[in-house]
């Protein structure tokens, strides 16, 4: 960690408070909310994979795309829109009283459930998209096995399908937990305790770097024990890849009360996650558009698009030579140096971006001092990607080496045999067979880039905005009514790529089906 | 003495010759002093038990792997002496892999297409037609792989390694994954379009029924060395010790055999 | 008689000549200030600013702010009309901005740092960021228990944390102290927005230099036993959920109340002034204010800057924006202000309001006020 003590020693009462009063709860509710968060996005993710990629139901294509919609929504967003939902005198009760009817039934939103919920809700679409991708390589030939060895199709469900695609499951609950972990936003909606706001805690109130640093430490701890379960269940994933496994588009036809439960779910899945809190940010944003929908609103966009459209370029191609790098020189060092490389996810942002703005400002003052002016630290747009890397590289890599993985080495050697190798390889062979990875990755980092807060306002250029930034101003003053536009906006934005990613995963080309 | 390398290489008998090579590691050595020649347009077959470095020595001629130490001749040019090596992609041997390792993402035609970069579009889809036509493929060429049967890859990996007209041919257990009775029908087909195309190949395998429907001349490969190189008829009537008398007499399966 | 006004509302706000409080309307005191012509007030600054300009390299000035957006950017714009400076800024939470400038050392570019809380500066002042502002303007015009101590940093705008209830269940009779919301008759009718709130660090760090810290953890062990609901993430919530019947009374900034009160004339609360009794110490009030950076490369410039913005035409626009008290004595008052009613505030020198803050902050976690 690059974050050096420039504090004086005065931390020991710091220190011993926070492991007294305040660690054992956040620690508790980090471990809490991380296992809530990964259980329930892993049900609903897996779940309405296998609906949508093996069982046949009415609309099941319209799901299978919105579904993926609730990707584009901010954790802070969600939140927010939620207590606007479920708030004593928010939307609903006041709906709900309107009409004289008992209220008190609702969710109540600052409770651990409802945390757990609005994580789930915004983190489900990454199990959703790793796990439709297992599905679509190997689900209704694993049903058939299951059938053929005289399970029924649910049996042949928990049986063989499920154990099969659990290393692409537990890639996508990694996600989920890193990005539960590193959380802020949304859990300071709730007044929700957790090691990330104890770190804040720690440094920003108690102005005590060494305990931060200390909890960063535990908490990183957990981030490397979650990533060794990952590897562990992914060490599997090449038997799971069957060789020759040609695509089956052929689903199960399910009955009529099974067609009902799955509509039922799908629906209430999609309500939930995007039509509910879609629209009460529309209801907060009408009868404020006059005072946002300003030339500076355009310019909030067209400065978000700009920056996730180059970070998008600037992060994946990082991740491709990571991932070709890791590809050529296999061994202990080259792997532990890239799982590092990717941890940086599940660091929180301003911990993240303050550890990146120090090193580079050794570098600017040793420049300085060779009579060089650097400018590095002047919200430049290098900083800025530079930490968007360190940032979001896991998010990148992972999609990319899932594909990776299906690229035997013999491929590298028949391509050599013909004459053709280097950077001719590179672009001949591997980066078509990356594609769907390549795509997968530049809509995960595009959006996440445009959600991304501490890192964009830290290092953004002066008078550079973007939407989420505007969203922070507004909503740090507790003005949600206001923030609704620009919020709703992302959401907007990121319908686009997240489209695109759709229409690459559900008409897959023959990369998928073969090795 | 020492012979020159021209010398040795100008013999025409000698197209390809592999002179003193040793393969494996340096702490485990497979195979040691190998020697043998193929003339042009000849078909060579190296055979013995798995796991004791056929597919190695395959591997350091095809240029991915570096050998210990010894010689590699190809049409008068070496590809390897001590402390010097040709890149793989700049040997002009084309390979057949035992996985076929096409690329997934080409059809059959783009597959057979790929090595065929020197040419202007128009003739190097020709030219890959030519020669999917030749493995009788000639109504698969829009295909994707995971759309062909077994055979059909074998015969794509085929006719991509021979499109670019590779100065020799390597080919590892090529027909190891297909059924005893396609296999035959297979290798006799390869035979003749081998002779027709008057194209050097080397192969390796662990069935001498393989080697000898294909083979003119056979290596027998067996205690870490090449104990023989011979023409078929010699291989099978002269052997040169028990072991190899035992093995090509019994039309015994070579599945264990006696390597380190 | 310029003079003269400007004197009896300093006494209003600081209460710095005597112990004794003043209850004088802000009303009176808008009217006599309302008299005054802008132009008269913007001639001086303009020209100091150019004049400045001239000798510096730099047109443009950077100010790292916490203060929103949309609460510096008028200001600064109508700078930008009158003076031609452009001012940049990058907007961050305090603690961010605070570690960035150390990590930038002397290489920064900005010139200002703009806080919302004394607590921040004092902190950013401890940490060797700023400079002496040396203005003669500003210690004409800004209060000297306003400004730091050694005059590294100045407020620009004063608001005060106080008491807000439901005109329909609370007799304001029934108020008095910020330590009586621990009454068990309030018990279940408190509402509190989240400790994490440096706006509550900074309260009770000066219940703490009142009362000291055993009797102020007794002081918020008992507001907490009063509390209706969880801590809301917001002053807004509270309002809110007094509004809802969730709860009766709470404590706010000032401004979030008037922002409320703006879109909903008919609000069914009201603020009360505590601790106005002798020897109560006074409403507890917070600023938003400025520091001029040690390695500010446009030192003059920058000090241009800072005597505008405790102008009068300055003052009206940034405190106005926000419904915040002027720091400026003479300054208009916003007419929501005005109404709300003079009050005594506290008088502790707001220069080490820091120091107290992890002490504050640890009294939280032991009472479990989240």
């Amino acid at each position: 960690m690059s974050i050096v003590s420039s504090y004086g020693t005065d931390d020991q009462g710091a220190l011993a408070h926070i492991i007294r009063y305040v660690l054992p709860n956040s620690l508790l509710n980090s471990l809490a909310l991380t296992a809530g968060v990964c259980l329930l996005a892993g049900a609903i993710g897996v779940t309405l994979a296998w609906l949508t990629v093996s069982c046949e139901f009415p609309l099941r294509r319209f799901f299978a795309w919105v579904l993926f919609l609730p990707l584009a929504v901010p954790g802070y967003v969600m939140a927010f829109a939620f207590v606007g939902l479920f708030e004593y005198g928010g939307s609903l009760h006041s709906m709900l009283r309107h009409y004289r009817a008992d209220s008190g039934w609702l969710l109540n939103v600052y409770s651990y459930g409802a945390i757990v919920l609005v994580l789930s809700l915004v983190l489900y679409p990454y199990v959703y998209l790793l796990a439709r991708n297992a599905f679509q390589t190997l689900g209704q030939r694993s049903i058939e096995v299951g059938q053929s060895l005289g399970l029924s199709v649910r049996q042949s469900f928990f049986k063989v399908a499920l154990p099969m695609a659990r290393p692409w499951i537990a890639g996508g609950i990694l996600l989920v937990a890193m990005e539960t972990l590193a959380d802020f936003g949304t859990v300071a909606v709730f007044n929700y305790d957790t090691l990330t706001t104890a770190i804040y805690q720690a440094w920003f109130s108690l102005f005590s770097l060494s305990a931060a640093l200390k909890i960063a430490g535990i908490l990183l701890l957990l981030v490397v024990v979650v990533t060794v379960l990952e590897r562990h269940s992914r060490r599997q994933r090449q038997y799971a890849e069957g060789r020759n496994a040609a695509r089956n588009t052929k689903r199960l036809q399910l009955g009529f009360g099974a067609q009902t439960a799955a509509l039922l779910f799908c629906s209430s899945i999609f309500m939930l996650a995007f039509v509910l809190p879609l629209g009460q940010l529309l209801y907060w944003a009408l009868p404020n558009l006059s005072q946002e929908l300003t030339v500076r609103f355009w310019s909030y966009v067209s400065g978000t698009v700009l920056l996730a459209t180059l970070a998008m370029f600037v992060v994946v191609s990082m991740a491709v030579a990571l991932a070709f790098i890791a590809r050529q020189k296999k061994g202990l060092v080259v792997t532990s140096a890239v799982r590092l490389a990717t941890l940086g996810y599940a660091l929180p942002g301003t911990v993240l971006a303050i550890g990146i703005f120090v090193p580079i400002g050794y570098v600017d003052h040793w420049l300085q001092s060779k009579g060089l002016s650097s400018g590095l630290l002047q919200g430049s747009l290098l900083v800025m990607m530079m930490a968007y890397s360190v940032r979001f590289l896991a998010v990148a890599y992972t999609p990319l080496e899932n594909n990776l993985l299906r690229v035997t080495p013999s491929i590298d050697l028949a391509s050599q045999s013909l004459g053709v190798a280097g950077m001719a390889m590179l672009r001949r062979v591997h980066l078509p067979l990356l594609g769907p990875g390549i795509v997968t990755a530049m809509v995960l980092v595009f959006v996440d880039v445009m959600k991304e807060l501490p890192i964009t306002l830290m290092t953004r250029p002066f008078g550079f905005n973007t939407l989420a930034v505007r969203v922070f101003e507004l909503t740090s003053e507790g003005m949600w009514e206001r923030a609704a536009l620009p919020a709703l906006a992302i959401v907007v934005v990121g319908f686009l790529p997240v489209y695109l990613l759709i229409r690459s995963t559900e008409v897959s080309p023959s990369v998928r089906a073969s090795k | 003495m020492i012979h020159s390398e021209h010398v040795l290489a100008s013999k025409a008998k000698n197209y390809f010759s592999v002179e003193q090579l040793s393969v494996g590691y340096e702490s485990r050595i497979l195979l040691a002093d190998v020697n043998f020649h193929l003339s042009k347009g000849s078909i060579g077959c190296l055979l013995g038990p798995s796991g004791c470095g056929k597919s190695t020595l395959l591997r350091a001629i095809a240029g991915f792997e570096q050998s210990l130490q010894g010689r590699i001749y190809l049409d008068d040019n070496w590809l390897n002496r001590p402390g010097r090596t040709v890149a793989a992609e700049h040997r002009n041997i084309g390979m057949v892999f035992q996985d076929y390792s096409l690329f997934p993402h080409l059809s059959a035609l783009e597959n057979v297409r790929f090595g065929l970069y020197g040419l202007s579009r128009p003739n190097a889809i020709a030219k890959a037609r030519h020669w999917l036509g030749q493995v009788g493929l000639a109504n698969k060429e829009k295909a994707m792989p995971h759309e062909l049967s077994g055979g059909e890859q074998q015969r794509v990996a085929l006719a991509r390694a021979l499109a670019p007209e590779p100065e020799l041919v390597l080919l590892d257990e090529p027909f190891s994954s297909l059924d005893l009775e396609f296999r035959e029908k297979l290798s006799r087909e390869v035979r003749e379009l081998f002779k027709a195309s008057n194209t050097t190949a080397l192969m390796v395998t662990h069935d001498q029924h393989e080697a000898f429907a294909m083979a003119d001349y056979i290596g027998v490969i067996n205690n870490n060395r090449l104990e023989q190189w011979d023409d078929a008829y010699h291989v099978y009537h002269q052997p040169v010790n028990q072991s190899v008398a035992d093995f090509v007499g019994q039309g015994v399966f070579f599945e264990r055999g006696n390597c380190r | 008689m310029m003079l003269s006004t400007r004197r009896r509302h300093r006494h209003l706000l600081s209460a710095n000549c005597s112990r004794h409080w003043l209850a004088v309307l802000l009303v009176a005191l808008c009217l006599s200030a309302c008299g005054k012509g802008v132009s008269e007030a913007d001639s001086p600054a303009k020209a100091t600013a150019q004049e400045a300009l001239h000798s510096e390299p730099s047109g443009s000035l950077i100010v790292y702010s916490s203060r929103n957006e949309q609460l510096i950017q008028p200001v600064f714009e109508r700078y930008r009309e009158i003076t031609g400076v452009t001012i940049e800024y990058a907007t961050d939470k305090a603690g961010v901005l605070i570690e960035r400038l150390k990590a930038e050392g002397e290489n920064t570019r900005a010139d200002l740092l703009l806080t919302v809380d004394a607590g921040t500066l004092g902190f950013a002042a401890s940490q060797g960021l700023f400079q002496r502002i040396n203005s003669p303007v500003v210690n004409e015009v800004v209060p000297a228990h306003l400004r730091d101590t050694d005059d590294l940093w100045t407020g620009l705008s004063l608001r005060a944390r106080t008491i807000v209830y439901s005109k329909e269940r609370v007799d304001p009779a029934q108020l008095s102290t910020y330590a009586a919301l621990g009454d068990p008759s309030w018990q279940g009718r408190l509402c509190l927005r989240t400790s994490k709130k440096v706006y509550n660090q900074s309260l009770v760090a000066m219940l703490i230099s009142e009362f000291g810290e055993q009797e102020t953890e007794q002081i918020v062990q008992s507001w907490v036993a009063n509390l209706a609901i969880a801590p809301t993430s917001n002053d807004t919530q509270v309002m809110q959920a007094i509004i809802n019947g969730q709860c009766d009374v709470g404590l706010v900034n000032t401004y979030y109340f008037g922002r409320m009160q703006v879109k909903q004339p008919d609000l069914p609360l009201a603020l009360y002034w505590p601790n106005q009794g002798e020897a109560e110490g006074g409403v507890h009030i917070n600023l938003s204010g400025i520091g001029l950076l040690k390695h500010s490369k446009n030192v003059a410039a920058a000090k241009a800057l800072v005597d505008w913005l405790v102008s009068d035409e300055a003052q009206a626009i940034f405190a106005g924006v926000n419904q915040e008290y002027p720091i400026s004595s003479s300054t208009t008052v916003d007419p929501t202000v005005v109404a709300w009613g003079g009050f005594k505030a506290s008088e502790q020198p707001l220069s080490d309001a820091y120091k107290l803050q992890p002490t504050a902050v640890m009294l939280f976690d032991r009472v479990g006020y989240r």
